[in-house]
């Protein structure tokens, strides 16, 4: 088990529930691997430096996870699949990772809350939008 | 290169030839040793580099968004390989462009 963090940009016009979509769908691609997802962090939306697919925008998004080699390469195969996300990059943090241990870290930092936050969106959005189509 | 590394010679054989002549100038040697940058990162432990924070990147772009030369940014040679990995990874990141001429076509 190492330590990664992949970074990604994604769509600058997606909603927040589109983005928090993308995050579960990686979050459950991690756990599904026997991997456990630290945080997703939503590093916000910013200029980029040259154009990438016509954009000049993007949301970034920084997941920090640990797993095998082969989540990684299934999670960069949904990254590459999906239209919405103009690039992502991932890096090595650590080799070994006590992961109980580097989880009560970050949570002590108050880092894990953005991925229930996400959650909690999502929620929201999806109540909305059954509101929606009721009154319909 | 072996040109250079004469030249570099000559010069410091002089000074020292200076310094031997007119002892008075003792000072301005020393203030000559004092100029000599240090490694920002060994000198702050603290201090580091991460390809996610493009304003920690910055700094050590040109103009151009070319990577400064260890001559100039003073880092030592393991800190400025660390340096170089994350401008190269902020790069594909698009959080630094690779050359400036990109970026009038991104406004």
């Amino acid at each position: 088990m190492r330590e990664y963090e992949t970074v990604y940009i994604a769509q600058p016009q997606l909603s927040d529930a589109q983005l928090a979509q993308i995050n579960t769908k990686l979050k459950g691609l991690v756990e599904k691997h026997d991997g456990r997802l630290f945080f997703a962090r939503n590093m916000g939306k910013k200029n980029l430096g040259y154009h990438i697919k016509k954009q000049t925008k993007g949301v970034y998004f920084c997941l920090d996870y640990a797993a095998a080699g082969g989540c990684v390469s299934e999670l960069e195969r949904s990254l590459m699949l999906d239209e919405n996300i103009l690039r992502f990059l991932t890096v090595v943090k650590a080799e070994k990772v006590d992961i109980d241990a580097r989880a009560a870290e970050i949570e002590a930092r108050g880092e894990a809350i953005a991925v229930t936050e996400e959650k909690e969106i999502q929620q929201k959005e999806l109540v909305k939008g059954e509101g929606e189509i009721k009154e319909e | 290169m072996f040109e250079e590394f004469g030249r570099r010679g000559g010069r410091g054989g002089r000074d020292k030839k200076d310094g031997k002549d007119k002892r008075g100038e003792k000072g301005k040697k020393f203030q000559l040793i004092m100029r000599r940058k240090m490694c920002r990162f060994c000198a702050d432990k603290k201090l580091s580099v991460d390809y996610k924070d493009a304003k920690s990147v910055q700094s050590f772009l040109s103009e151009r968004g070319r990577i400064v030369p260890r001559r100039i940014s003073g880092n030592c040679a393991g800190h400025q390989r660390e340096v170089t990995a994350a401008i190269k990874r902020a790069r594909i990141l698009a959080l630094i462009p690779f050359t400036t001429s990109q970026v009038p076509l991104a406004i």
